[in-house]
């Protein structure tokens, strides 16, 4: 009898089996390219006694060296400034989720 | 017989028993179900949607990330054969700074002999022709002024830059 019941239990309480609602909890993943995040290179070492002409050397070789960090820089600015806009899209739309299910 | 009359009856009894444990539990679990779950399926059908919507949000960003990776690599590349070439161009001049002097140095020359030439004929010549010729003259001695000046920026390459100047940028180990 007790057995019955026991086994009988689980169906009569089975209304009560809650129900999973997904929540969203994972944030937007910004993980800008290895090549962007290569470090500016060291300006040339000047030695003591360099010559004028050696001089103009070191520099063209830092100018280029200057145009390519600028460039990576750039680049890499940009590509924030896109990874935050979708992240304020994303969020503005999640928040406009959020809204609809506080007033349900 | 009676015996097992009553077993039959205690089983039957325990079903029904049962069944309105089931029915209890089944009405005490559904009171307000319906609109519950039209609740939990409405925020489940936004649930879906802001993952869809992570998903759309997370696919724009890694083809922003990857375009202009792209574009950066295009760009770097160009700037690093444009370098190469204007390193080798540097080279290249400044290997060649002793035959611009050689250059130079031999029309400084040139200068010299004509300047004499003038100086000489004006000795001969009258008033009015000696202010012309000296009008030459003086267009020489800029045109030495000028090329004198370029000697001495191509011979200043081989020159080491003073020490009092170049110090504060010197790297000592």
């Amino acid at each position: 009898m007790n057995r019955i019941l026991a086994g009988l239990l689980p169906i009569a309480f089975s209304a009560c089996t809650p129900m999973a609602v997904p929540v969203v909890k994972e944030a937007l993943k910004c993980d800008a390219p290895a090549s962007l995040l290569a470090a500016c290179a060291e300006p040339g070492a000047i030695k003591p006694g360099i010559t004028f002409g050696e001089m103009i050397e070191v520099s063209a070789r830092d100018r280029d060296g200057f145009k390519a960090c600028a460039l990576r820089h750039k680049a890499l600015a940009e590509l924030v400034a896109s990874c935050s806009d979708s992240i304020d899209k994303y969020n503005a739309e999640i928040r406009e989720i959020n809204a609809r299910n506080a007033k349900q | 017989m009676l015996n097992a009359i009553l077993a039959n009856g205690k089983v039957i009894a325990a079903t029904a028993v049962a069944m309105l444990m089931l029915g209890v539990g089944y009405a005490f679990g559904a009171r307000k179900v319906d609109s519950l779950e039209a609740q939990i399926a409405a925020i489940k059908r936004e649930g879906d949607d802001a993952s869809a919507k992570l998903k759309k949000s997370q696919d724009e960003i890694a083809k922003a990330l990857k375009d202009r990776d792209a574009q950066y690599a295009k760009q770097a590349e160009q700037l690093r054969a444009e370098a190469e070439l204007k390193a080798k161009d540097l080279s290249a001049a400044l290997a060649g700074a002793n035959q611009r002097v050689a250059s130079l140095q031999a029309k400084v020359s040139v200068v010299d002999a004509r300047r004499a030439k003038l100086i000489a004929d004006q000795e001969k010549a009258s008033a009015a022709e000696r202010q012309r010729l000296q009008e030459q003259i003086d267009a020489l001695d800029r045109e030495k002024r000028t090329l004198v000046a370029a000697v001495d920026a191509n011979q200043c390459l081989a020159l080491a830059v003073p020490e009092a100047v170049i110090s504060p940028l010197v790297v000592r180990k």
